[in-house]
């Protein structure tokens, strides 16, 4: 994705079916649905069932890293890897989202330079997706993606980029793999007006976001502040791991062995740092037993440690973890009081 | 290997041998022929070993690689994984992979004097790279071993410290209490070498220029490395063998993660420089 030199197109909303088509020809295209009062990614067959209207709650990551996974089974003393992948298109993603699936095909990717070990069950599903993005035309409660530099336009990590322009999408290319299936719809290319008007859409987005803080360089800043923060919300917080389970760059998970008689599954299953359980030893220790120290290990891992493991921050600014918490503790405060010194 | 890292090789257990009321020695082996000639490993290093329909553990290997064919396992039974182990015997179907994580840095240490301390459990950590250093004995200068245990009856691998004697090893036994006929020293590990020495305990020079291997319980470690610092050891030149939740055992499950470290992949043998700093990254007062 990365030497491919971008096209912009303009394609009439008339076309969004066609669009729709096309993308099916890629494989199983997953999009935003209404579900009732729920917004969820969802297999679509139709352009009708795609709901751009709200920024969905529910997180696309569960598409190459599922909440439960079969790693194999072991039947009659042969062990058998479980690895399932199929093509799949995620339409309509927004721009915090691309950045975590950045994240996500980093960590789970070959990153470390010795010893790179490449998790095949998420990475072979990274392999198989085709990512189009939608720009956000506005944010909602919580959304703070551009004080991270994620949004709320995506500027890499897709193949495909749709804005909103009223009676047209502005289409973005970033892959050879956008680029042809767009071919296919004989697109024109977009006028300066029409880019114009994407940049100013951008600026409407981030002033209703109205972010009075921005992160850049806060892994330089966060050891200093970061105890007496994670002192402070933690008093508050009632360990449900709702934060990292709505997250969509939270990657721990953990591995179980389910008996079914004839066979034996290894299952894993998403994990949360903060649970007491997450790093309890034999010995019946915990690495990290005060709740502050586990509330200092999610704070660490987004806006430092990652930084140090593959170059980037691991928090969005998707807010979804600020949504979900019923302790009202906003990771939006966090970062803030982290960059403001505690 | 596969380049899958989740999918264990099958191998089966050789021989299982009560060490204490507690603790199971197992020796294993690789039922493909092929990797069970081909695989190796270094000293400190582990592997996570499956007891299919319980889940997996990371435990270190005991034995030394110079041991071919087949390594060995000391599992203490604490928890759900581990006491499925010790209902096993001798012909039972495990699964390894790895091995995984640095090792003791044995390899930089040609000519110099080496001393083990280690507590408990944490000698089967240690006890690899002793035996390979025993193994190689003339490649190294004095080689020491300080063990101690919380009773007699939890020391592990007793019926090899004399051989150990025998090769030329300082080997240095205590009990944190007096228990029936138990004649050796009695007291802290620590109290064999810091500046507290017990009554009943025989103390012990650790030669200044030695590297020190540290492997035993959280807090014994903790005063262990203390007590050395104030003898005028350099932290660079202290190393420990730490644990951790592990799931996966190459930097991907997480739960092992302290500071910007890994223990699985980075780990589990740190300096004592490295401890340090680590340590600092679990506190927020």
């Amino acid at each position: 994705m990365t030497h491919f030199q971008g096209h912009t197109y303009a394609m009439k909303k008339e076309m969004f079916p066609d669009f729709v088509e096309a993308l099916k020809k890629e494989g199983m295209v997953v999009a935003p649905k209404s579900v009732g009062s729920d917004l969820l990614y969802m297999p679509i067959d139709n352009a009708s069932e795609v709901d751009f209207s709200r920024i969905p709650l529910d997180d696309p990551k569960m598409y190459v890293f599922p909440m439960t996974e079969k790693i194999f089974t072991l039947k009659d003393e042969k062990v058998v890897p479980l690895l399932k992948s199929m093509k799949l298109v995620l339409l309509g993603m927004r721009p915090c989202d691309v950045a975590a699936f950045q994240c996500l095909n980093r960590f789970f990717g070959d990153y470390v330079e010795e010893n790179g070990i490449r998790d095949p069950y998420v990475m072979d599903k990274m392999d198989d997706l085709t990512i189009v993005a939608f720009n956000c035309p506005h944010p909602k409660e919580h959304c703070f993606c551009s004080a991270m530099g994620t949004g709320p336009v995506a500027t890499s990590g897709f193949d495909l980029s749709l804005t909103d322009l009223g009676d047209n999408y502005l289409v973005e290319t970033r892959s050879e793999r956008g680029e042809k299936i767009i071919q296919k719809l004989f697109l024109p290319t977009a006028s300066s007006e029409e880019m114009v008007e994407r940049e100013e859409i951008r600026k409407r987005c981030e002033t209703e976001m109205n972010v009075d803080f921005n992160a850049e360089g806060i892994e330089k800043k966060i050891e200093k502040t970061v105890n007496a923060v994670a002192e402070k919300y933690a008093e508050k917080c009632i360990v449900c791991g709702g934060c990292n389970f709505y997250c969509p760059t939270c990657s721990c998970y953990n591995m179980s062995d389910v008996d079914r008689g004839t066979a034996v599954e290894r299952i894993r299953f998403w994990d949360s740092c903060m649970l007491r359980g997450f790093t309890w030893l034999a010995g019946g220790t915990f690495e990290r037993d005060a709740i502050g120290a586990r509330m200092k290990q999610r704070l660490m891992h987004k806006l430092s440690y990652t930084v140090v493991h593959y170059g980037t921050l691991s928090c969005t600014g998707c807010g979804r973890c600020s949504q979900v918490c019923p302790s009202y503790i906003f990771m939006e405060d966090m970062v803030r009081d982290i960059l403001r010194g505690g | 290997m596969s380049t899958n890292p989740y999918i264990p090789h099958l191998a089966t257990i050789k021989e299982a041998k009560e060490l204490t009321d507690d603790t199971k020695n197992l020796r294993i082996a690789f039922d493909d022929r092929k990797i069970r000639k081909s695989w190796t490993f270094k000293p400190g290093q582990f592997v996570e070993v499956s007891a299919f329909g319980f889940g997996e553990v990371p435990i270190s290997i005991a034995s030394s690689p110079t041991l071919q064919g087949c390594f060995e396992l000391a599992i203490r039974n604490s928890g759900r994984v581990t006491s499925a182990f010790h209902s096993m015997e001798a012909g039972d179907k495990i699964g390894v992979r790895g091995p995984y994580g640095n090792w003791w840095p044995y390899d930089r240490l040609l000519g110099k004097d080496v001393t083990v301390i280690a507590g408990g459990i944490g000698l089967a950590a240690c006890s690899n790279v002793l035996r390979y250093l025993i193994d190689k004995r003339s490649d190294y200068g004095e080689l020491q071993l300080l063990y101690g245990a919380v009773i007699p009856d939890r020391l592990v691998f007793t019926d090899e410290y004399e051989k150990w004697r025998e090769a030329g090893v300082d080997v240095n036994i205590t009990v944190d209490q007096r228990v029936r006929d138990w004649k050796g020293n009695v007291g802290l590990v620590t109290q064999l070498f810091n500046e507290q020495p017990a009554p009943e305990l025989e103390k012990v020079e650790i030669p200044s220029n030695a590297a020190v291997f540290v492997c035993g319980p959280a807090v014994m470690i903790h005063f262990c490395c203390l007590d050395l610092v104030k003898l005028g050891f350099n932290t660079e030149k202290i190393y420990v063998s730490l644990e951790g939740h592990m799931k996966c055992g190459v930097g991907k499950c997480g739960h092992c993660n302290i500071g910007p470290k890994y223990v699985c992949r980075d780990g589990p043998i740190f300096s004592h420089a490295q401890v340090e700093e680590i340590e600092g990254y679990k506190k927020t007062t």
